[in-house]
C-alpha cells in the first residue's frame, strides 16, 4: 500500500483550487483496492490486493494518508468508512486514524484501459520505451510559446514507434519496435511532463505496456504492470520534423563518448558567461591514416578561456561551428554507450549528433541548430 | 518720391530693431559692456517686465568723460579696431549697436565715472535725442538706467509678451551670466524684490546654489581633466553637473558655455544628456554648468544677432569632448548608490495595517523623481528635516553650504563600505515574487527583480553591439509570428535596429512576421509573445536616445525576468551578483530604480532602540 500510495501521489495536485484534487480516491473494485489521484493534466490509478469485506470509496489528503501511512508497522491495514460519513478509518495493530475526506462522488472519473471501446491501442517493451523517452523528452519546449513543441510526438506506424520533440534549436527523434504490427498509422502529441512521468512509473517493469487511445481521442492512457497511466493529449500539428534532420552531412566526425563529454562540460564552464557558445573546429587528419582532431573551446571575455582536443575519425573537410553548450551537454548525457557520430554542415546549417553504430534504420537522431557569433 | 538718405532718427530706430527686440536684450547688451569693463560686483534692477525700468549698475573701469558721447554713437566699439579682430574676439561685445540702439528707443540715461576722474558724467538720451553731457558725483564705474523701452516704438510694445514672461526670461539671462561669472557678484532684484544674489567668491558651485537652490550644492560634481587617451584635442571642458538624482522638468538649469559665452547649442545639450541616459527618467533633465574653451577661430559666434548660437567648425569634437567628460565624472564620482528608505515616525502609533502607509523617501529630495516615494507626500509625515548627525541617513551626505565654499561632495569614508556601486549584498528572500529582499553591511537591501534584470538584459545588449559580437540562435524552423497593425508598422520601422541587438525577422505574409534567429542572450523566453510587446511599445513612442537604443531598452525589458515570479535562492543570488556587475546597478533601462535601501540605523529609530 505504501509503495501504491507513493506511486498514485505523483498525480496528486499540489496547489489547486479544487480541493478533491489533492485528495486520493480509494474504492473497492472487484475484489481489490483502487487506488487513484488526478491533476487533471495526467491521472494514474493502481489496484492492489485486498480482503473487501464490504464494498465502499472515498477521497482522502493525498498525502496526510501517506504520512500515516508510512510510519506503520509492515502489517496489514483495515480501512473503513461509515456509511453517509465522510471520513476513513486506518486501522493498523494498536494504531488508528480517522481521516476526514470528501465524497468519492466528486472525484473526476479516471478513464480506464478496457480493450475495446479505445480508439487504438498497441503494446510496446517498458524498457525500450523509458530509453526512448530518455532519448527525446529534454528537447522539448520548456515556455508556452507554441504548445505543440511542449509535447512529444508520438507516432505508431505499421511496427514502429517514434517520438520526436523539438524546441525551435533542436530536435530529437527516437525510433523503436512495437511489439507486434498495427493495422493503421496514428498519430498524437503527448505533454513532455507525462511522457516523464510514465518514465518513472515504469522504472524496472518488465511486463510489455500497453499503450492506448480513449475513444474521445483527448487522452493517452497506458498500462503498466497493475497501474495504469493517463495523460491528456496537446492538440495542434507538429512540425514536419523529418523535413527537419539533414539529409547528408558535409564532415562526419566519430569521436570517443567519454572525452568529447569531458572536453564540451570543460568548455560549457567557460561559456556561462558568454551565452553558452562552445566552438568545434573540426581538423582532419593528414592522410587516411592519421586520426583528426576536433578542438573544443569556448571564451568568457571576463573569465578566461579553455581549449580541448580529442582525437576522432573524420571524413569530409575541415569546419568550424558554434554550438549552445547546453543542447550539446543535455545530448551527451543520453547517449550512454559507443561512440558519436558528428555530422556537421557548416557554421549555418543544422549539424546532426547519432551514435557512430547507428542501426540500420537510425534510431536515434538530434539535430542541433548551430549559433551564428560575429567576431 | 524722391529717393533720399534717411534721417538719423529713422536710422536709429530701424538698427535698434535688429539689435534691441525684447527687454532681455537691452539688458543683456548692458551686462555684456559691465562685463567686458571689468566689473566685479554688478546690479540689475527689473521693473514692469523691463518695459518701466531696466537699471544695470557697475563697479567697472567706466567710460572716461570725453568719450561718453561717442559711446551712443552707432558702431562705436572699444572691442574691435578691424575685421580680423572679429574672429580672435574674446570680449562679448563688438558691433559697437547695443548702447545707441537702446537709446534709440527708451528714456536712456548713463552715468559712468572712471577711476583717474574726480566726478562722473551722465548723458541722457530720450528716444534717440542726446542732451549735453553734464557733471555728476558718482562712484568709479557706470550706471545705464532705461525707462519706458519702445515707448516710442507701440508695434514693438504690442509683441512682447506679459511682464513675467519678459522677466523670466531676463532673471535667466542674468544667471547665465552670474553662472558663466562666479568671480563677479551679481544681485537681480525685480519689481523691488530680490531674485537672486551671487557672492562673487568664484565658486561657481556656490553660485548655482544662490540660483538653483541648495539641493544643487552637494548634488554637484566636477568635470575631470580628462587624461590623454581621452582628451580631445583643442577642445577642454569644464565646469560641474548634478548627480542624475537631482533633476529638472526643463532644461533650463542645464547651461553651456563657450569661450565664456553661453549658448544654446542642441548637440551639446543631447552629448551631455546621453551620458545620463538610463539614470534619469523620461522627461526629466541634469543640471549643470558646462564651460567649453577652444580656440575661437574654431567658433562663429556671429551666426546670430542676438549671440545665442554658435556654430563650430568641429561640432562633433566638441560634443565628444562635453559627453567623455559627462561619462568620466558620472562614473567616478558617486557618492552612494542606493537610494534610501525612510519610514514615516508615526507609522507605528496609527491603528490599521492598510491605512497605516510607510512613507518611503529617497534619501534626498531630488530623489522623488524617481517616484520612489508615492506616499511620501500629503500623508502628513512626509520628508523630516535633514539631519546630518543622523546615522540612518546614509544616502548622500549632505555638507552645509556656505557662500563660497566648495561644496562638491565626497564619498563617506566609511572603511566597512567599500566604495562600490552596490554592496555586497545576502539574498534573503522574495517578497511578493517581485522584490528580493537582502542583508547589506548596512541594514536591508530592496530589489525590484524585474528593473534589475533589465538593466544587467540592457547593459549586455550594449556590451555585445559595442564589441560587435552578436550571439545569435536561429531557429531549426522560423517561428511565425502574427502582428496587430501597430506591430507590424513599429516592425517595419525598427527592422535594421532589431536585427542590430541580435534579431532576424523577416517579413512573412500581411502582418505577419518570420522570426529566423533571436538573441542567444535571451534564451528560455517565449520569444513570439515578447516580440509582440517590444513592439507594442514601440509602437507607442519607445523610450531612448536614438531609436537604436529605444528597440535595445525594450527588448530588454521584455526579456527580463518578470515580476510576479518566483525565483529560487539560488536564481536571486544570481541576478544580485549580475547586478553588482553592471556600470549603472541603480536604475533600469527606463529609469526606474532597481533598489531601496533601509539603513541600520534607521531600523534602530523605527524599533526604538535609540
Amino acid at each position: 500500500m505504501q509503495r501504491a500510495l507513493s506511486q498514485v501521489s505523483r498525480a496528486v495536485a499540489s496547489k489547486t483550487a479544487l480541493p478533491v484534487l489533492a485528495n486520493i480516491l480509494l474504492s473497492t473494485e472487484e475484489g481489490r483496492l483502487r487506488i487513484a489521484a488526478t491533476n487533471l493534466e495526467i491521472g494514474i490509478t493502481t489496484w492492489i490486493s485486498a480482503a473487501v469485506e464490504d464494498e465502499g470509496k472515498i477521497t482522502v489528503d493525498a498525502r496526510l494518508l501517506a504520512e500515516f501511512v508510512n510510519t506503520l508497522p509492515n502489517a496489514p491495514v483495515e480501512l473503513s468508512v461509515e456509511p453517509s460519513r465522510s471520513v476513513l478509518t486506518v486501522r493498523s495493530g494498536r494504531d488508528k486514524a480517522g481521516i476526514n475526506g470528501i465524497d468519492a462522488e466528486d472525484f473526476p472519473v479516471i478513464p480506464s484501459l478496457d480493450g475495446e471501446t479505445d480508439a487504438f491501442s498497441a503494446s510496446v517493451d517498458p524498457q525500450q520505451l523509458r530509453d526512448m523517452i530518455a532519448h527525446v523528452e529534454f528537447a522539448a519546449a520548456t515556455d508556452d510559446s507554441r504548445p505543440v513543441l511542449a509535447g512529444v510526438l508520438t507516432r505508431f506506424e505499421e511496427n514502429q514507434l517514434t517520438l520526436a520533440t523539438c524546441d525551435g534549436f533542436r530536435l530529437a527523434i527516437r525510433k523503436g519496435a512495437l511489439s507486434e504490427s498495427l493495422p493503421e498509422r496514428f498519430e498524437t502529441i503527448v505533454p513532455a511532463r507525462a511522457m516523464r512521468e510514465m518514465a518513472r512509473l515504469i522504472g524496472d517493469a518488465t511486463e510489455p505496456v500497453q499503450l492506448a487511445i480513449t475513444q474521445s481521442r483527448n487522452q493517452l492512457l497506458a498500462r503498466i504492470g497493475e497501474t495504469e497511466f493517463l495523460s491528456r493529449l496537446i492538440e495542434g500539428m507538429f512540425p514536419d520534423v523529418m523535413q527537419i534532420v539533414p539529409k547528408e552531412t558535409a564532415t562526419r566526425v566519430e569521436v570517443g563518448r567519454e572525452a568529447f563529454v569531458n572536453a564540451v562540460r570543460r568548455a560549457s564552464y567557460f561559456a556561462r558567461d558568454n551565452n553558452d557558445v562552445v566552438r568545434i573546429q573540426v581538423n582532419p587528419g593528414e592522410d587516411e591514416l592519421m586520426p583528426g582532431t576536433i578542438e573544443v573551446s569556448a571564451t568568457a571575455a571576463e573569465r578566461g578561456n579553455s581549449q580541448s582536443f580529442v582525437d576522432a575519425a573524420i571524413t569530409g573537410a575541415k569546419d568550424q561551428v558554434a554550438f549552445n553548450s547546453r543542447y550539446l551537454t543535455d545530448v551527451l548525457a543520453v547517449v550512454r554507450h559507443g561512440d558519436i557520430m558528428l555530422g556537421l554542415n557548416g557554421p549555418n546549417q543544422a549539424g546532426m549528433v547519432r551514435y557512430a553504430n547507428a542501426e540500420p534504420d537510425d534510431s536515434y537522431t538530434y539535430v542541433i541548430m548551430p549559433m551564428v557569433t560575429s567576431g | 518720391m524722391p529717393i533720399r538718405l534717411l534721417d538719423e532718427r529713422v536710422i536709429g530706430k530701424i538698427a535698434a530693431g535688429e539689435v534691441i527686440e525684447r527687454p532681455a536684450s537691452a539688458l543683456k547688451e548692458l551686462v555684456e559692456n559691465s562685463l567686458d569693463a571689468g566689473a566685479t560686483t554688478i546690479s540689475v534692477a527689473i521693473q514692469k517686465g523691463g518695459s518701466g525700468l531696466i537699471e544695470v549698475v557697475d563697479d567697472g573701469a567706466g567710460i572716461p568723460a570725453a568719450e561718453l558721447p561717442l559711446a551712443l554713437q552707432r558702431h562705436a566699439t572699444s572691442k574691435l579696431t578691424e575685421w580680423d579682430d572679429l574672429h580672435r574676439l574674446a570680449s562679448l561685445g563688438f558691433r559697437g549697436e547695443a548702447l545707441p540702439s537702446i537709446a534709440a528707443v527708451s528714456d536712456f540715461s548713463v552715468r559712468s565715472r572712471t577711476a583717474d576722474a574726480s566726478v562722473g558724467t551722465e548723458l541722457d538720451v530720450v528716444y534717440g535725442v542726446a542732451r549735453p553731457p553734464r557733471p555728476v558725483a558718482a562712484v568709479t564705474g557706470t550706471r545705464v538706467t532705461v525707462r519706458d523701452l519702445f515707448g516710442n516704438v507701440p508695434a514693438r510694445r504690442r509683441f512682447l509678451r506679459q511682464a513675467g514672461t519678459e522677466t523670466a526670461i531676463m532673471v535667466r539671462n542674468i544667471a547665465a551670466y552670474a553662472l558663466a561669472r562666479p568671480d563677479v557678484a551679481f544681485s537681480v532684484t525685480v519689481d523691488d524684490r530680490r531674485s537672486f544674489a551671487t557672492d562673487g567668491r568664484g565658486d561657481e558651485v556656490a553660485a548655482a546654489v544662490a540660483i538653483w537652490g541648495t539641493e544643487v550644492g552637494p548634488a554637484a560634481i566636477r568635470l575631470p581633466e580628462l587624461d590623454e587617451s581621452a582628451a580631445v584635442p583643442g577642445v577642454t571642458a569644464t565646469g560641474w553637473i548634478g548627480l542624475p538624482e537631482v533633476t529638472r522638468s526643463h532644461r533650463n538649469s542645464l547651461l553651456f558655455f563657450v569661450n565664456g559665452r553661453w549658448v544654446q547649442n542642441r548637440p551639446l545639450l543631447f552629448a551631455l544628456e546621453e551620458a545620463y541616459h538610463s539614470l534619469v527618467m523620461v522627461g526629466r533633465h541634469p543640471v549643470g554648468v558646462i564651460r567649453i574653451a577652444l580656440d575661437p577661430a574654431m567658433v562663429d559666434v556671429n551666426v546670430h544677432p542676438t549671440k545665442a548660437e554658435v556654430k563650430f567648425v568641429d561640432e562633433r569634437s566638441v560634443a565628444r569632448a562635453v559627453s567623455r567628460a559627462a561619462h568620466r565624472a558620472l562614473s567616478t564620482a558617486r557618492p552612494n548608490e542606493v537610494p534610501e528608505v525612510h519610514l514615516g515616525d508615526t507609522t507605528l502609533r496609527e491603528p490599521g495595517m492598510e491605512n497605516r502607509p510607510i512613507s518611503l523617501r529617497p534619501s534626498t529630495p531630488g530623489q522623488r523623481a524617481w517616484g520612489a516615494s508615492p506616499l511620501g507626500d500629503g500623508t502628513g509625515f512626509g520628508p523630516r528635516p535633514f539631519e546630518p548627525k543622523d546615522g540612518a541617513v546614509t544616502g548622500l551626505p549632505v555638507p552645509a553650504v556656505r557662500s563660497g565654499a566648495t561644496v562638491v561632495p565626497e564619498p563617506e569614508a566609511d572603511p566597512a563600505v567599500p566604495a562600490r556601486p552596490v554592496p555586497v549584498l545576502r539574498v534573503l528572500g522574495q517578497v511578493n515574487g517581485t522584490y528580493i529582499i537582502a542583508e547589506g553591511p548596512d541594514g536591508m537591501f530592496m530589489i525590484d527583480q524585474h528593473a534589475a534584470h533589465e538593466r544587467v538584459m540592457y547593459e549586455r545588449i550594449l556590451s555585445e553591439m559595442q564589441g560587435r559580437r552578436i550571439d545569435r540562435q536561429p531557429f531549426l524552423d522560423p517561428m511565425i509570428v502574427e502582428l496587430t497593425h501597430q506591430q507590424y508598422g513599429a516592425f517595419e520601422r525598427s527592422t535594421a535596429e532589431l536585427e542590430a541587438i541580435g534579431f532576424q525577422i523577416d517579413p512573412f505574409g500581411p502582418q505577419t512576421v518570420a522570426i529566423r534567429a533571436m538573441p542567444a542572450m535571451m534564451r528560455g523566453v517565449n520569444i513570439g509573445e515578447r516580440l509582440r510587446l517590444i513592439l507594442d511599445e514601440l509602437a507607442e513612442g519607445g523610450t531612448g536616445e536614438s531609436w537604436l537604443d529605444a528597440v535595445a531598452i525594450s527588448a530588454a525589458c521584455h526579456t527580463s525576468i518578470r515580476a510576479g515570479q518566483a525565483l529560487s535562492l539560488a536564481e536571486m543570488r544570481e541576478l544580485v551578483a549580475q547586478l553588482e556587475q553592471t556600470e549603472q546597478p541603480r536604475a533600469c533601462g527606463h529609469g526606474r530604480p532597481t533598489m531601496l535601501h533601509l539603513s541600520q540605523g534607521e531600523l534602530e529609530k523605527q524599533f526604538a532602540r535609540r
